[in-house]
């Protein structure tokens, strides 16, 4: 099971995706969400490099449209997991999540296999 | 003849008709505990629930209704949790009063349902909208249409909170099936004296109900946003996104909030195909929480104790952002 399903199944997100200096890497995104995916991918890398530029210490964003929550979690200096979810998905398990599992998504990241 | 025990819980957010609700409804003079207010209700007005209210409502001679009221404010929320797995566990269910004038009352009923949810699994639910008469809308079948999309299914009674014979719809409501020998007509006319229904002007007689909000001097969003638990400095801008004014003094967190504030503007159009910007939060593991909150004519900028819950610091800036005096 994909690590995105897998967040799927416990009801945290939507989908997911995972950035590497600013360039997209990994998606779990279906075709019919490009637009959302679009608009994930500007503003937190918009977000998180004013941070890097001003503020050091912050990891993580979250940007409420709709019914929908993007956020987004810095897993290092170049690497961002973003995520799609309901607008009132429970951040804490998602943050917990991602702490539990941050090395799977460096693996994710390193890997060359299609997620 | 045994007396039966019924126990119902009301919540809702300030301002809602918590304490008026049960004063209309009790026979015994209420138990309440008003304080002056120290949080974002402080422009709404300047006491509150700090702890609980409670009253009793004899239904029939065998059967008795215990009313409990929760404080609104988020601060007391431990009270909230020691009334439901103390005070209150047994009780028949609970009533949550919305206020219609809120700009989004549907953002109260998920807050509320979501720190409930444990209590309202095994309990009837209630909506009871208050201040329909100040604002109607959204009527009834919108709300019906609303929580149904919401997965919730539930009672939504529209009620006047001031007026005992409008509450004891919801108390019908929870213990009328099981109760069959209440004299519903004699306890509506018995209640008629906790009315606190404005008195209706007749000729000749000029005299008017005092003034439900406070003339003090008007406190100040930047005021009333310090005042609030957690809450460490604000930014209030304009519709043109300037700053009216700050009391942000980290230069840092300042221009952090300027640059979200500006971020959401740009997105605005780009991302309107799935709604609007309601906030952006940038949080850190050593860092004060950064919050911005977007509406049309304003915006507000909070900055916040790291540990405080981002679904508080939402509801507080919708009260501080509801309550502005532009």
């Amino acid at each position: 099971m994909t690590i995105w399903r897998e967040m799927q199944d416990e009801g945290l997100i939507l989908y997911g995706c995972l950035m590497f200096g600013g360039e997209l890497k990994r998606s779990s995104f279906p075709a019919e969400y490009k637009k959302h995916l679009a608009v994930a991918k500007q503003s937190l890398t918009y977000i998180f490099r004013s941070v890097e530029k001003n503020a050091k210490g912050y990891d993580e964003a979250h940007m409420e449209i709709g019914d929908n929550l993007f956020s987004g979690f810095r897993l290092d200096k170049d690497s961002v997991v973003i995520f799609l979810s309901e607008h009132d998905a429970n951040t804490l398990h998602i943050r917990q999540f991602i702490e539990d599992n941050k090395k799977r998504f460096f693996d994710l990241l390193n890997d060359s296999q299609p997620a | 003849m045994t007396m039966t025990d019924y126990k119902v819980l009301f919540t809702g957010s300030v301002c809602s008709g918590k304490t008026t609700a049960i004063r209309s409804l009790s026979d015994i003079e209420t138990v309440d505990t008003d304080a002056r207010v120290s949080d974002s209700a402080i422009r709404r007005k300047k006491k509150t629930t700090i702890a609980m209210d409670y009253g009793v409502l004899d239904l029939s001679e065998t059967a008795r209704l215990h009313l409990y009221g929760t404080p609104g404010q988020e601060r007391f929320k431990f009270m909230w949790e020691l009334m439901m797995s103390d005070l209150v566990h047994d009780a028949e269910g609970l009533v949550l009063l919305v206020d219609n004038t809120r700009n989004d009352p549907f953002k109260d009923i998920r807050f509320y349902v979501e720190e409930f949810r444990d209590f309202i699994v095994r309990r009837r639910l209630i909506i009871a909208v208050t201040h329909s008469d100040e604002q109607a809308d959204p009527d009834h079948e919108y709300y019906m249409g609303e929580l149904k999309a919401m997965g919730l299914f539930t009672t939504v009674i529209f009620i006047d909170a001031r007026d005992p014979s409008s509450v004891l719809k919801i108390v019908k409501e929870l213990v009328g099936h099981r109760e069959k020998n209440i004299d519903w007509k004699g306890l509506g006319q018995r209640l008629e004296v906790n009315s606190t229904m404005p008195r209706i002007e007749v000729e000749g007689d000029q005299e008017k109900e005092p003034l439900a909000v406070s003339e003090d001097e008007p406190v100040s969003l930047l005021d009333a946003a310090l005042n609030t638990r957690g809450i460490t400095g604000a930014i209030h801008l304009g519709s043109d996104r300037k700053v009216l004014s700050s009391n942000v003094s980290n230069k840092q967190n300042k221009d952090l909030l300027r640059s979200m504030v500006n971020l959401v503007s740009a997105l605005e159009t780009k991302a309107s195909f799935m709604g609007s910007i309601e906030d952006l939060v940038l949080c850190g593991p050593q860092q004060e929480t950064l919050s911005v909150f977007v509406e049309e004519e304003q915006a507000l900028g909070l900055c916040s104790e790291k540990d405080l819950s981002i679904n508080v610091v939402k509801q507080q800036a919708v009260d501080l952002l509801q309550w502005s005096q532009r």
